[in-house]
């Protein structure tokens, strides 16, 4: 088994992560637009944070493949959000702030007046790519917690099974 | 009797013979043998009270139930995953019951070097006996090792390669391949199965859902625990247990942690140093024919071709079949995107190996405020080299079982397809980039005859405090090399001897 969450603490114990978390934050603080359905009940996330890690999922997941249940019907970035949850209070903070990285990443890295959830799709695959591909062992360590993340939040979901031909469980309960 | 913290309104205070923190296999087989041998013994559990029914084979819930910090436990830095079981029974509910016992060459080391002579295999022999006994031990059937396992057998033939079937502790297995999930059909012999049943027909008292947060000290001498009730805010009612004697079982984790949080003396600084994990890199290979390897026993097959077991040897590799349900096998996988979903169309046809480091490298277990374990560990270079060296055996024995290319998200080349791109593969893995996992967290408590080397003696005795014992995995000196149950199994059944032994004087 491969844990749904790795390479994340590193922002803590970085001086550069954390000072890009600081940064992160203030940046975000003021800006507004993120608007989501009062119906959802985030347990963990900011609305902010929510909106991002679902611009997020639907890239590391590109369910838009033939016969792949969408990211969206699946409600990955709720069901992470309720996987969150369920971990420890300061692993909550640190993803939390994780996604608030990735948000102003364009800004910080590129000094774009963007935010990730803003750029188009293509915009936003370079910006997971040089995450993934990163010299520096937080940004890589960003991604590989997102990307577990995405996979817990999209393959814990039954109706993903089907891409995979997975048979699932034997029993009904 | 089997009680959940979740039912206490109000402090309580009970006493005891022996207290146990922590009930895997360390922990629950000192209950048992305790409770057999005439103590009054209370144990304490901060997982759910678990049984076939609560298992419904669903990963992600599953995962969230039986795992510790919901399986999101790592390294601090992130490059290792550690896994470890919360519940009664600890690991054993969701281990993948390989047996092995420790392996001589390492007894023998402990032996020599930290003056363990009641460790050496001709000493150790008839516990290790009794241990197989009460857990059902057999060779799993040559016809019930699966595809994936089928994969590892016709790769080591074809390179002539050391190796063969495994032992395991199942009766009326259905092969369902879920063991990592829980057991839905009871086939595990395991501490809920055997030794729960055991230790309250001779009157233990079980507490679950209760999380002891400190050992208590008087003049000295460890003489009971204090424990919260976890209910829905954490912030329940708390259960002190006076006790004779306490052991801490709650893993090489767990039981460091408790240890610190609770200022246990450590003369020499040793406490939670001396971490070993056993981390593992998975490798995949592709094949034209379905493998389907989440169906079937999970693992089957070992090869020890790479691994001798002598400190200090390059060869520290122990190689396994390691098949995931989606979540752990999507996570694995290297890339996003449509890419990585190309990949996993392929899940059917995919056999997986791990290759598990026997690691010298040592980390150590601290704890932050809040009292919750952060675990720090480094991979040394001749360890490094040594999993290079094992993931390059993983791809060339997936290859030479009819692999049509290898996936290894530790090489910049992808896929694999020949024998010597799987050997490059060796030099092309530092520095690790993917988290490694483990699953086998040994050695924070280490025994050792002179203290200044070991928190406890050869028997489980804290060194200097009188009534504290360490009955878990925190006790290894080193690090094992294979699958280390039997042995903490065997733990339990010396440290009961001692407790029982001692308290009798
Ligand atoms: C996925 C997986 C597969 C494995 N497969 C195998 C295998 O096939 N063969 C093999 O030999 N080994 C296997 N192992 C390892 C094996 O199961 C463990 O090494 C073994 O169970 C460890 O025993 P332990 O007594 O040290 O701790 P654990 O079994 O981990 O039990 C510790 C218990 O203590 C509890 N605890 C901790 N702190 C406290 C506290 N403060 N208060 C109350 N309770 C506490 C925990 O909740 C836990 O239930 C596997 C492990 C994993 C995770
Ligand atoms: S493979 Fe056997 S032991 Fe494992 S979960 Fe299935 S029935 Fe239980």
């Amino acid at each position: 088994m491969v844990n749904p969450i790795s390479r994340r603490r590193f922002l803590r114990r970085s001086l550069v992560g954390a000072a890009l978390l600081a940064v992160a934050g203030t940046v975000g603080r003021h800006l507004s637009g993120y608007t989501i359905d009062e119906r959802l009940r985030l347990r963990v996330l900011s609305p902010k944070q929510y909106l991002v890690l679902a611009a997020a999922c639907r890239r590391l997941l590109a369910a838009d493949e033939p016969g792949a249940v969408s990211v969206d019907e699946v409600e990955t970035a709720l069901s992470i959000d309720r996987y969150l949850a369920e971990l420890p209070r300061e692993l909550q903070r640190e993803l939390a702030g994780l996604l608030e990285l990735l948000e102003h990443t364009p800004f910080l890295f590129q000094l774009r007046p963007s935010r990730f959830s803003r750029l188009d799709a293509a915009a936003q695959d370079r910006v997971l790519e040089d995450w993934e591909s990163s010299r520096l062992p937080f940004r890589r360590g960003c991604f590989q917690a997102l990307k577990s993340l995405a996979m817990v939040g999209y393959y814990g979901d039954p109706r993903a099974y089907a891409v995979l031909d997975y048979t699932g469980p034997m029993i009904q309960r | 009797m089997i009680r959940s913290g979740r039912t206490l309104t109000h402090d309580q205070q009970h006493s005891c013979d022996l207290v146990i923190v922590g009930t895997g296999a360390g922990g629950g087989m000192l209950m048992a043998e305790a409770a057999r041998a005439g103590l009054r013994v209370m144990a304490l559990e901060e997982g759910h009270h678990l049984q076939a029914r609560d298992f419904n084979q669903r990963e992600r819930e599953m995962i969230e139930l039986l795992f510790q910090e919901a399986g999101a436990r790592a390294t601090e830095d992130g490059s290792v995953t550690v896994l470890g079981g919360r519940g009664l029974g600890g690991s054993t509910l969701h281990n993948t019951n390989l047996c092995k016992r420790a392996p001589a060459v390492v007894l023998e080391h402990w032996a020599e070097a930290l003056g363990l002579d009641g460790w050496r295999p001709a000493a150790l022999g008839p516990d290790f006996a009794a241990v197989e006994e009460q857990l059902h031990v057999s060779t799993i059937e040559p016809e019930r090792v699966n595809a994936n396992n089928q994969v590892l057998l016709r790769g080591m033939q074809a390179l002539g390669w050391r190796g063969g079937l495994l032992q395991h502790n199942r009766r009326g297995c259905a092969a369902s391949g879920f063991c990592e999930l829980g057991c839905t059909f009871d086939a595990k012999e395991n501490v809920v199965k055997v030794l729960v049943p055991e230790a309250l027909a001779h009157g233990a008292e079980v507490w679950c859902e209760c999380r002891v947060e400190r050992v208590l000290l008087e003049q000295g001498r460890a003489v009971g625990v204090v424990a919260r009730a976890l209910g829905e805010d954490d912030r329940g009612p708390t259960l002190t247990v006076r006790a004779r004697a306490v052991a801490l079982a709650g893993s090489a984790i767990g039981s460091a942690a408790l240890a610190l949080r609770s200022g246990l003396p450590d003369p020499h600084d040793l406490v939670g140093k001396n971490l070993h994990l056993h981390p593992g890199a998975a490798v995949a290979g592709r094949f034209d024919v379905p493998i389907e390897g989440w169906m079937g026993i999970p693992q089957s097959v070992e090869c020890t071709e790479w691994i001798d077991y002598l400190p200090g040897s390059p060869r520290r590799i122990w190689i396994v079949p390691a098949f995931a349900h989606p979540i752990g096998f999507a996570a694995m996988l290297p890339g996003f995107g449509a890419a990585h979903m190309r990949q996993l169309r392929h899940y059917r046809q995919v056999a997986v190996l791990v290759a598990m480091l026997h690691d010298e490298s040592a980390g150590r277990v601290t704890v932050d405020r809040s009292g919750r374990a952060k675990i720090r560990y480094r991979l040394g270079d001749a360890d490094a080299r040594a999993l290079g060296d094992g993931i390059a055996a993983c791809a060339r024995l997936l290859l030479a079982g009819g692999a049509r290319e290898v996936w290894s998200p530790y090489g910049a080349k992808q896929p694999i397809r020949t024998d010597r791109e799987a050997q490059a593969l060796a030099r092309a893995v530092r520095p690790l980039a993917p988290p490694l996992t483990a699953a086998h967290p040994m050695g924070t408590l280490p025994m050792a005859v002179d203290p200044r080397r070991g928190v406890s003696d050869g028997e489980g005795r804290w060194h200097g405090v009188p009534g504290l014992y360490v009955a878990d995995g925190s006790l290894f000196p080193t690090s094992l090399g294979g699958p280390p149950q039997i042995s903490i199994y065997t733990v339990g059944r010396r440290v009961a001897r001692t407790v029982a032994g001692d308290l009798s004087r």
